[in-house]
């Protein structure tokens, strides 16, 4: 009952989406937008140094870190250099500094005198990038990104300089996710950093990455990086208009993407992969997902994505495949360990003991002798406890992390059993239970577990057993009605594709993984190891090494 | 708008069937009797049930087990009534907790009750759902009660220890069969009619009903099990002593280990003593003018555990031959001895009612008039073979002074 008008209400929330993107698509373009918003923005430049000068001042105000460098080049002609302190490299400044103050560099010998702007942009400023910039609004973004700026007295375009280089971390182990075998590299915040690191792996000229900036306000950059050849160009066109739809002033982390363009918003289940690793990336997009990878953060999202995609780690493919194989069905075990366990306990307990063997029932329930609270009610508090616990060491400082742990175990723990406030047998299902939720690779596959693990026990807290079954179809039906980005949730088992089972429960040898998974992508990419005949022959090569190198 | 009303109309519904349901038949741990053993006694016409009820807290000790260790490990106490059930009723009188017998591991009846009839404890069984029929059933002579009270080596629950020891006897000596109250049921509906049922009862004249008892090594009394008791159309008929109830198991084929002790071939008062195991009994009836001969078939292998003739050379096969008859002569004894008694009895407690009607189907209308009486003209020729598999790792029997001269 409440499963269909759960799907009603998705339905009507889709609608809403639907017309808030037409509202959006009339307003595509951002750059109209802002426009439209501020007239001044229009405003081309002026021939005058100190005019321009002031209208920047007057966009971003007289701040500290806007620094103003007046110079004289080629003799006596103004000229001015803008940039904002900390958002630049030194290093770079300081040599285009020093490249404007030198003496013009001899002419080119050219037949055609170049003009005095030309020969600034083209001979002498000693950095990587320069761009030619007509408008005021043009010369804000570009110094916001950390460009930059050179005026020249008398006239009406600015240059940019790429000066870019905000202070950032280094290449570092991913605090998530991590394995005992397998490159130790992470993404860090910076983007051009992480799609390196992505064509690093995949050294393939079929990697296509599209850059996109989103967000009114933060103008985030976000790439979208996908295999051609080997990701579903349908899939594709639909991200980019899920992208395009995007209406928001601020895209602080890949979650805000995550939510505007998963598929449905009412699942506990995460219709999106992220993965703080290079490799975990690369070995989806060359199965045929695509990444997006936000500037901002190194969590980089991976999508269309199943079910049985978050039970997978990247270090299976590192490891023998029987051991890898073992750990998968260790992970499914966690994961309704975790799902199932609290409520099979109070189900058994209150409801069904005759199922227990009578030397476990009667040890259960002699620690149950004195404890005051039903089953359900125990179990509740034992499980907030730990959920508040496990909150709390997220969130407290390093320091005190001890001082918690001690307070946890033994306050929470032994103690509450020594009070006779809960039985010894329920910190026991409650602890394997905290524990094999941290089993699953994927932390928010993980938190769908916790959710759905209250209210299972809530149900088996009513009905018993057949209550826990009733949530379970409920579960199942909900799952198999979720699709990400048109892949149906559950597949392969369900609708069952017998060709990609090799890689779910049981991973098979590499050498016996000939195709990759038909499910997320274009036909004419399935085959990872013989030359797929309808590539080119360039790309043969390149999906033949990449397969290897996986 | 129209969204918030539909959630919560789901919630509504959703808290309903949660709260309405009012949390269906729930029953926490700490308000069950757990009952590990339950008697059935005659009070005149009425019936005494016993029940012997776990303490948890007297079990297991542990962190947090209030009361743990001290005091009596069971409870034992009865209610009275015009029939078990109301008997069990009655218990809602005087006992703070409901009576659960899903983990009731024996049901001890009283010969006197199994004298009058089993019938109502079928009944009982059978038609309720609370108490399960593959609880062990067992007879005691006297009161059953008693059986309940006493404490017990090792098992502190003596309802689970009873069943222990029924099972591993039947497993390994098989002269006591192990009877669930299912099979009781289905035994006495065969065409036999009939069904065996061990005994259980208190060796020694005291009582080991106090705690005290563990305060020595030796238990004043004891809870054994005896004989075997023949029941017959829903009443016990008679006993059956050791041997023959394990001639009976070799002929009811439900025999898989067991020890056979018999005299040496050449030697009086010197033992040797056989390891049954893989047992099996095939029976052949023939019908010769009316009358039925049954050829029953004993096959097995053997190990020697223990030898104490004087001297045998086991490398050789004449004597381990020797010793296989000698086995086979004693087997034949058993089963004689049983198939008599069973005659006694007048009682089909061999089971060979089913074979007679699966062979003879047409004659079969007319026995069963009188099946009793036929029973008694049936002749048994028994044979056996065993095979020695296996004398151990010494040959000679092991003599002291006979190693030591041999070192000289």
């Amino acid at each position: 009952m409440s499963e269909e008008k759960k799907d009603g209400n998705v339905k009507d929330e889709k609608d809403v989406n639907v017309k808030g993107g037409k509202k959006d698509d009339n307003v595509k373009n951002e750059k109209k937008d802002d426009n439209s918003k501020n007239d001044k923005n229009l405003k081309q430049l002026s021939t005058e140094l100190d005019q321009n000068i002031k209208m920047v001042t007057d966009e971003l105000g007289t701040q500290p870190d806007i620094i103003i460098r007046h110079l004289h080049m080629f003799k006596s002609s103004k000229a001015a250099l803008l940039y904002i302190a900390g958002m630049t490299d030194v290093n770079a400044v300081n040599l285009l500094v020093m490249s404007m103050i030198a003496e013009p560099p001899l002419s080119s010998g050219s037949e055609q005198e170049d003009s005095p702007f030309d020969c600034v942009m083209y001979r002498s400023l000693a950095v990587g990038g320069v761009r030619k910039l007509d408008s005021i609004n043009e010369v804000l973004h570009a110094m916001l990104e950390g460009n930059s700026i050179v005026f020249l007295d008398g006239y009406k375009d600015a240059i940019a300089a790429y000066t870019c280089g905000v202070e950032k971390r280094s290449v570092e182990e991913p605090s998530t996710q991590t394995v005992v075998r397998g490159p130790k590299e992470g993404f860090t915040e910076t983007l051009h950093i992480n799609t390196a690191l992505i064509r690093n792996k995949i050294k393939s000229t079929n990697l296509s990455m599209e850059y996109k900036i989103i967000g009114h306000q933060t103008r985030t950059t976000i790439a979208l990086v996908f295999m051609k050849g080997i990701a579903d160009d349908k899939v594709i066109e639909e991200v980019r208009r899920r992208l395009d739809l995007i209406d928001t002033d601020s895209i602080l982390e890949s979650g805000y993407i995550e939510e505007f363009i998963q598929d449905k918003t009412f699942t506990p289940f995460p219709l999106l992969q992220n993965s703080e690793r290079p490799d975990a990336v690369a070995a989806g997009l060359l199965e045929g997902q695509f990444a997006i990878v936000v500037d901002g953060t190194p969590f980089v999202l991976l999508a269309p994505v199943t079910f049985v995609k978050f039970f997978q780690s990247s270090e299976d493919y590192y490891q023998r495949y029987d051991i890898s194989t073992f750990l998968r069905i260790i992970r499914f075990f966690s994961f309704f360990a975790s799902m199932l366990l609290p409520s099979i306990y109070i189900a058994i307990t209150t409801f069904h003991q005759e199922m227990l063997p009578t030397q476990l029932l009667i040890s259960i329930a002699a620690q149950r002798e004195g404890v005051p609270f039903p089953a359900l009610i125990e179990a509740m508090i034992m499980e907030v406890t730990f959920e508040i616990l496990r909150e709390a060491g997220v969130r407290m400082p390093r320091i005190i992390g001890p001082a918690i742990s001690i307070v946890g175990a033994l306050v929470l723990g032994q103690s509450a059993v020594q009070a006779g406030l809960v039985s010894a047998a329920m910190v026991i299902v409650v602890s394997f239970t905290a524990i094999a939720s941290f089993v699953i690779p994927s932390v928010n596959m993980g938190t769908a577990a916790r959710l759905i693990r209250f209210l299972l026990m809530i149900l088996a807290g009513t009905f018993g057993v057949f209550g826990i079954l009733a949530g379970l179809m409920m579960i199942l039906t909900h799952l198999s009605a979720l699709r990400s980005f048109g892949v149906p949730y559950l597949a392969p088992i369900a609708p069952l594709v017998p060709g990609n089972l090799k890689d779910v429960f049981i991973r098979v040898p590499w050498w016996a993984m000939k195709k990759r998974p038909s499910l997320y992508q274009n036909q004419a990419g399935t085959v990872r190891q013989s030359t797929p005949s309808s590539l080119t022959e360039t790309d043969d090569e390149h999906t033949q090494k990449e397969g290897e190198q996986q | 708008m129209r969204r918030v009303r539909i959630w919560s109309v789901a919630a509504v519904y959703f808290l309903c069937a949660l709260l309405l349901a009012g949390c269906w038949n729930r029953i926490e741990l700490n308000e069950l009797a757990i009952t590990s053993a339950t008697s059935v006694d005659r009070k005149g016409e009425d019936w005494l049930i016993s029940f012997q009820v776990v303490i948890p807290s007297s079990i297991s000790s542990g962190i947090g087990i209030t009361g743990g260790g001290a005091g009596a490990p069971v409870n034992v106490y009865s209610t009275t009534g015009k029939t078990i059930r109301e008997a069990n009723a009655r218990s809602f009188f005087e006992s703070p907790r409901k009576l659960y017998f899903a983990h009731n591991r024996v049901l001890i009846v009283s010969e006197e009750t199994a004298r009058r009839g089993l019938n109502p404890v079928l009944d009982v069984y059978l038609r309720n759902t609370d108490a399960r029929e593959t609880v062990d059933v067992l007879i005691a002579p006297g009161s059953a009660r008693r059986i309940l009270e006493q404490m017990m080596q090792i098992s502190k629950i003596s309802g689970d220890g009873i069943r222990e020891i029924n099972h591993l006897e039947s497993k390994f000596t098989s002269v006591l069969p192990e009877v669930k109250l299912y099979q009781l049921a289905m035994d006495l509906a065969s065409d036999s009619g009939s069904a065996l049922l061990p005994e259980v009862f208190v060796a020694g004249k005291s009582d080991a009903s106090s705690l005290k008892v563990f305060e020595s090594t030796t238990l004043p009394a004891k809870i054994k099990l005896g004989r075997v008791a023949v029941i017959k159309k829903d009443k016990m008929v008679g006993w059956l002593s050791r041997k023959e109830s394990l001639g009976v198991a070799f002929l009811r084929n439900d025999v898989k280990n067991t020890m056979l002790t018999f005299a040496c071939p050449n030697e009086e008062n010197k033992y040797l003593t056989l390891q049954i195991s893989d047992s099996s009994t095939a029976l052949q009836p023939s019908l010769d003018e009316g009358k039925m001969t049954v050829k029953a078939r004993i096959k097995g292998k053997a190990v020697l555990s223990q030898s104490d003739c004087s001297s045998m050379d086991l490398y050789k096969p004449e004597i381990v031959d020797e010793l296989e008859t000698a086995a086979e002569k004693d087997l034949q004894r058993f089963t004689n001895a049983g198939w008599k008694a069973a005659q006694r009895l007048q009682t089909d407690a061999v089971g060979f009612a089913d074979m007679a009607h699966r062979k003879y189907r047409k004659q079969w209308r007319e026995w069963k008039k009188d099946w009793d009486h036929y029973f008694s003209t049936i002749k048994l020729e028994v044979s056996a073979e065993i095979t020695i598999t296996n004398v151990g790792l010494s040959n000679q029997p092991i003599n002291v002074n006979k190693l030591r001269e041999g070192k000289k």
